[in-house]
């Protein structure tokens, strides 16, 4: 295969890693059940402020989930990749062997 | 008033991070895909679907500082009248008005009746600042504010976090 080839592969599986990692940075970041609402003053305040905070932090956990997600179709690209590699290389190795004099 | 302060600073301290991510990521997406040679549908599919989710993740981001600002302010305001409330109770304390420190409330005055001449003028003058005071503090408990983070907070994050976690394109 080209060495081109060989980069971009190499850059996939680079890419899924870093995918991985920030994926448990985004998730650390709202650990546990985020931050919790201290009193407001009055009910609806306290009824609502966790609530949104709730909210923001599931929408953040699924994104972390989603970046998870990118990581493994990144790392899936990577082996797709390498397993096309492989096969090329093995079909070269028939061709060459059925040319006459080889 | 600390906790609002405390809370307010955790979600702007969330929103550097989502951002942190956000930018290593697009530069990741940028070097295997325009840099590096990534072509095809795969590499389009996966480029596409994380500039969609990059985008919800800035407005996710917008959303935490959006939330920190409300709480900011309800902090910053709540402040202001639990001080108004106090330099209230403090005045009518110096005129001789018993405000109970456990609820806030003037301690019912002590009627004229049976009282003469200062003692009585001064049942009166008690009771008439107990009843300022007691009418103050009930337009400042109106004033506390109202549903705002309800219906903005909701509303923002409706509208700006379309993620879904098995939604997303990046075919490969």
């Amino acid at each position: 295969m080209s060495d081109g080839y060989q980069v971009v592969m190499a850059d996939l599986l680079s890419a899924s890693g870093v995918f991985a990692d920030e994926s448990t940075t985004l998730s650390q970041a709202v650990s546990g059940e985020g931050p919790s609402a201290p009193d407001g003053g009055d009910a609806v305040i306290n009824s609502a402020l966790p609530e949104a905070l709730r909210a923001a932090v599931v929408t953040t956990s699924q994104l972390a989930a989603v970046i998870d997600s990118h990581a493994h179709k990144l790392r899936t690209a990577y082996g797709r990749y390498h397993d096309a590699e492989e096969t090329s290389a093995q079909l070269c190795q028939q061709l060459t062997r059925l040319l006459p004099g080889t | 008033m600390r906790g609002l302060s405390s809370l307010a600073g955790r979600c702007y301290g969330i929103v550097p991070q989502i951002t942190d991510v956000d930018a290593a990521l697009t530069r990741q997406v940028s070097t295997i895909a325009h840099d590096g040679g990534w072509r095809g549908a795969a590499a389009s599919a996966f480029s596409s679907a994380w500039d969609s989710d990059s985008a919800a993740g800035r407005q996710l981001a917008g959303a935490w500082e959006h939330i920190g600002d409300l709480v900011d302010a309800l902090a910053v305001e709540l402040a202001g009248l639990e001080n108004a409330l106090e330099e209230a109770a403090r005045g009518v304390e110096q005129q001789g008005v018993a405000v109970d420190p456990a609820t806030g409330s003037p301690v019912p005055a002590i009627a004229a009746g049976g009282l003469t001449g200062p003692a009585a003028q001064a049942a009166v003058t008690r009771g008439q600042l107990a009843a300022e005071y007691a009418d103050f503090r009930a337009r400042t408990r109106r004033e506390l504010p109202g549903p705002r983070p309800q219906v903005s907070c909701r509303q923002w994050l409706r509208s700006c976090c379309p993620l879904q976690v098995a939604g997303t394109g990046g075919r490969v």
